[in-house]
C-alpha cells in the first residue's frame, strides 16, 4: 500500500469515529438509570445537592447541547471529568491502559506462537493423533466461554494446586518505578527479577485465558493454509530441487500460509480487546477493559464513551495494520 | 533396449486410489533414456507423461503410490531408494522443469532465492551465498535473461511467461544434472518463444553433455529436437524407437492414427483423420490391448494382455501384429 492509501485510510477514520460517537452517546444516554442517584447511593442528599451535582455533570443541560459537548471533547482529545473519580478521564484510562496493553500482547504472543506452531504441526502431520486432538481442542477453544474457562483455570490453579495468583498484576512487594508501565518490562529495568517472574505469574492464567479462542482460531486457519500450500506445484518443484523438508515447510509452505493467517491475527486482536473485559473482571485485572465494566454500572457517561472511542481508533488501526501486512507479505499486492 | 541406458523404467505401475476406483495412470511403462540423448515422450493429455517421471522422482503424492516396477538409475533402483538419498539425487542428478512455470516458482519467495537454494542444496556449503548469488547471475545470463544481477530479487509474477520458462530451466539445470525432465516446456508460449526455449534445451544439453527427456503433446516438436520417441497411451508406452524411422513407419496402429490426425508441412492438402472413438476411463481397465476399442485391426488375438515387443532396429511396438 502506497503512502497515500495509508493517508486515505486515516482520513476514512474521521466518519467512522463521528458514527460510532453518535451510537456510543445515545446508547448510553437513553440507558436507564441516573448516574447523579447512582453515585449518591442511599446517602440522604438534599434536592439541592442532587441538583448541584447535576449541574456540575453538565447533566442538567438538554441532549442535543450536551452531544456537542461530547463531540468537542472527543474532537481535542478531552472527554471532560470521570463522574466516578472526580478526575479527569483522560488521566484515568491513561492509568488503566498500560495493564491492558499488557495483557493483550501476553494473549497475543501465546495465540500466535500456539495457534501457528499447533496448525503447522497437525498439517504435517495430517490425520494422525496429533492433528485430531488438536482440531478437538480447538473446537472446545473456539466454542467455549473465556469467562468459564477462566474460573476453571482458576479452580485449579490457583485455589486446588495453589500454584499461581488468583488475582492482581503483582504483589504489594513487587511494586517498582514507573516507566513503560508494562510490568514486565518495568521490572526488568528496575532489575527485580523476582518481581519479574511474580508479575509473570499474575499475568498467565488471565493471559492464556484471553488467549485461547484466538490460537484456535488461528490453529485452524494455518492448517488449512499449510494444508493448500503443501499441495501446490510450487511445493513439488521444491521438493524436485532436492531442498531440505525443514526448508520447504518453513519457507516455501508457510511463508505463503502465513499471508491468510496473520491478516486474520491482526484483524482478531481486535477481539481481544472485547476480551479484556471479562477477562479482567474475572482476573481482578486492573486494566480498561475492567474499569469500561465499572464504568457501565455507574453509568459514567464520559469514561465509558471515552474509551469505547478508544477501542474503535484501535479496532480500524488493527484493520490497517491488517491491510499493509498483507501486502507486505503478498509480493502479488505490493508491485 | 541392449545399450547401457542411464535411465531404465521397467514395468512401472502407478495408481491413484480414489473414491471412483482405482485410476491406472501408469500401467507397466517401460522406457529407456540413453547417455547423452533426447528423448521425446508423445500422448494425449491424461496418458501418463507427468505421472510416469513424477515417480521417477519419487514425487508421485497420495493417493497416488508406485505400485510395481523399477526405476534403474545410476545401478540404483529409485523405486526402492531411502528418502535421503532420493533429495540428494534430485536436482543434482536428474532435474524437472515443470509443466506450468507459474504455478511451480514459489510466488512468495524471490527467483534469486530460488536459485540460490537450489544450488546451496547440493554443493554441501561449499559455496557460501555470495559464490551462490554469482553463480544464480552467471546461469541466468547462459539463459538469455536480461540484466540478471537485478532481476535476482524479482518475484516469478514479474516475469513474462516465456522468462518464467528460463528461470525454472535455470534452477533446473543449476547442478549440472545428467538428465533433465523437460515437461511441456513450451505448452503455455507463443510459437516464437516456444522455439528459443527449445532451442535453449538443446543448447544446454549439448553444453552440460545430459540427455534430456521432453514430453510432449506435438509429436512435430519432438521430431525436430529428439533423437528417440516414445508414444504413450493410456498409461503404457504403446510405441517407441528412433524418431525419424517412427515418423517415417509407424508400426503400432495409435501412431498411425495419430501422424494421419497432424497436417504435414510437406503435404498440406492431404485429408486431416482424427482417431474415431475415445481415450478409455484409467479406472478398471480389462486385461487387453488399451487401443481395441480405437483400433482398425482389432481382432480375438488383441484380447489379452499385449507386451511390447521388438519392431526392428531400436524399435519396440505393444501390438500383436508385430509378432505375426
Ligand atoms: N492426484 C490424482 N488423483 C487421481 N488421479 C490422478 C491424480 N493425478 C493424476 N491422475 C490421473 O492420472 C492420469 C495421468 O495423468 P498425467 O498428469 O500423468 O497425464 P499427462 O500425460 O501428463 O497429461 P497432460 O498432457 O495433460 O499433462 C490422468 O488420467 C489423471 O486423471
Ligand atoms: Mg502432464
Amino acid at each position: 500500500m502506497s503512502p497515500l492509501g495509508v493517508v486515505e485510510r486515516l482520513l476514512q477514520l474521521v466518519p467512522v469515529l463521528l458514527g460510532i460517537s453518535i451510537v456510543v452517546f445515545f446508547m448510553m444516554a437513553l440507558t436507564p438509570g441516573d448516574p447523579v442517584e447512582l453515585m449518591l447511593g442511599d446517602a440522604r442528599a438534599t434536592d439541592e445537592q442532587r441538583q448541584s451535582l447535576r449541574h456540575d455533570m453538565g447533566l442538567d443541560r438538554p441532549m442535543h447541547e450536551r452531544f456537542l459537548v461530547f463531540l468537542r471533547n472527543a474532537a481535542t482529545g478531552e472527554f471532560g471529568m470521570s463522574f466516578h473519580h472526580r478526575r479527569p478521564v483522560r488521566q484515568v484510562i491513561l492509568e488503566r491502559l498500560p495493564a491492558t496493553i499488557e495483557l493483550t500482547l501476553a494473549a497475543l504472543v501465546i495465540a500466535l506462537v500456539v495457534g501457528i506452531g499447533l496448525g503447522v504441526l497437525a498439517a504435517v502431520r495430517r490425520d494422525s493423533w496429533i492433528d485430531r486432538l488438536s482440531t478437538v481442542t480447538a473446537l472446545v477453544g473456539v466454542s467455549m466461554p473465556g469467562f468459564w474457562f477462566g474460573i476453571l483455570l482458576i479452580l485449579l490453579f490457583a485455589v486446588t494446586l495453589g500454584a499461581l495468583p488468583v488475582s492482581g498484576r503483582i504483589g504489594y512487594e513487587g511494586e517498582v518505578p514507573f516507566v513503560t508501565g508494562l510490568l514486565l518490562v518495568d521490572t526488568l529495568v528496575a532489575s527485580k527479577f523476582a518481581s519479574f517472574f511474580d508479575a509473570l505469574r499474575h499475568l498467565l492464567l488471565p493471559a492464556v485465558t484471553l488467549g485461547l479462542a484466538m490460537a484456535a482460531l488461528l490453529m485452524r486457519v494455518t492448517r488449512s493454509a499449510m494444508l493448500e500450500a503443501l499441495a501446490q506445484d510450487y511445493v513439488t518443484f521444491a521438493e524436485a530441487k532436492g531442498i531440505s523438508r525443514a526448508r520447504i515447510l518453513f519457507r516455501h509452505a508457510l511463508k505463503n500460509a502465513l499471508i491468510p493467517t496473520v491478516t486474520v491475527a491482526a484483524i482478531e486482536t481486535g477481539t481481544l480487546l472485547g476480551g479484556n473485559m471479562i477477562v479482567e473482571t474475572v482476573f481482578g485485572w486492573p486494566g480498561l477493559g475492567r474499569l469500561v465494566v465499572e464504568g457501565i454500572f455507574t453509568r459514567n457517561y464520559p469514561l465509558v464513551q471515552a474509551a469505547v472511542l478508544l477501542y474503535a481508533v484501535i479496532y480500524v488501526l488493527l484493520n490497517l495494520c491488517a491491510d499493509l501486512l498483507y501486502a507486505t507479505l503478498n509480493p502479488r499486492v505490493r508491485s | 533396449m541392449s545399450d547401457p541406458a542411464l535411465l531404465a523404467i521397467r514395468g512401472l505401475r502407478t495408481w491413484f486410489t480414489t473414491r471412483q476406483g482405482v485410476v491406472k495412470a501408469v500401467d507397466g511403462v517401460d522406457l529407456d533414456v540413453l547417455p547423452g540423448e533426447c528423448l521425446g515422450v508423445v500422448g494425449e493429455s491424461g496418458s501418463g507423461k507427468t505421472a510416469t517421471f513424477l515417480s521417477v522422482l519419487g514425487l508421485v503424492k497420495p493417493p497416488g503410490r508406485i505400485e510395481a516396477g523399477q526405476i534403474i538409475f545410476g545401478g540404483r533402483d529409485l523405486a526402492q531408494l531411502p528418502a535421503a538419498e532420493l533429495r540428494a539425487l534430485r536436482g543434482r542428478d536428474i532435474a524437472i522443469t515443470m509443466q506450468d512455470a507459474l504455478t511451480a516458482l514459489n510466488p512468495a519467495l524471490t527467483v534469486g532465492e530460488q536459485i540460490v537454494e537450489t544450488i546451496r542444496a547440493h554443493d554441501r556449503g561449499v559455496a557460501g551465498p555470495a559464490a551462490a548469488r554469482a553463480r544464480a547471475v552467471e546461469l541466468l545470463r547462459l539463459v538469455g535473461m536480461p540484466e540478471p544481477e537485478r532481476r535476482l530479487g524479482d518475484y516469478p509474477h514479474q516475469f513474462s511467461g516465456g522468462m518464467r520458462q528460463r528461470v525454472m530451466i535455470t534452477i533446473a539445470l543449476s547442478c549440472r544434472p545428467k538428465l533433465l525432465i523437460a515437461d511441456e516446456p513450451t505448452t503455455a508460449l507463443d510459437v516464437t518463444i516456444q522455439a528459443q526455449v527449445l532451442d535453449l534445451i538443446a543448447t544446454m544439453r549439448r553444453q552440460l553433455g545430459m540427455s534430456v527427456v521432453l514430453i510432449s503433446h506435438n509429436l512435430g516438436v519432438v521430431a525436430e529436437y529428439c533423437d528417440r520417441v516414445a508414444l504413450m497411451y493410456a498409461g503404457q508406452v504403446v510405441e517407441s524407437g528412433p524418431t525419424r524411422a517412427v515418423i517415417a513407419a509407424p508400426r503400432h496402429p495409435y501412431t498411425q492414427g495419430l501422424l494421419r490426425s497432424m497436417p504435414l508441412l510437406s503435404d498440406p492438402d492431404r485429408p486431416i483423420r482424427p482417431i474415431a472413438g475415445q481415450v478409455p476411463d484409467l479406472i478398471d481397465l480389462p486385461e487387453e490391448c488399451r487401443f481395441l476399442p480405437r483400433c482398425p485391426h482389432a481382432a480375438d488375438a488383441c484380447r489379452h494382455d499385449i507386451r511390447l515387443l521388438p519392431a526392428g532396429a531400436g524399435r519396440w511396438a505393444r501390438c500383436v501384429r508385430i509378432a505375426a
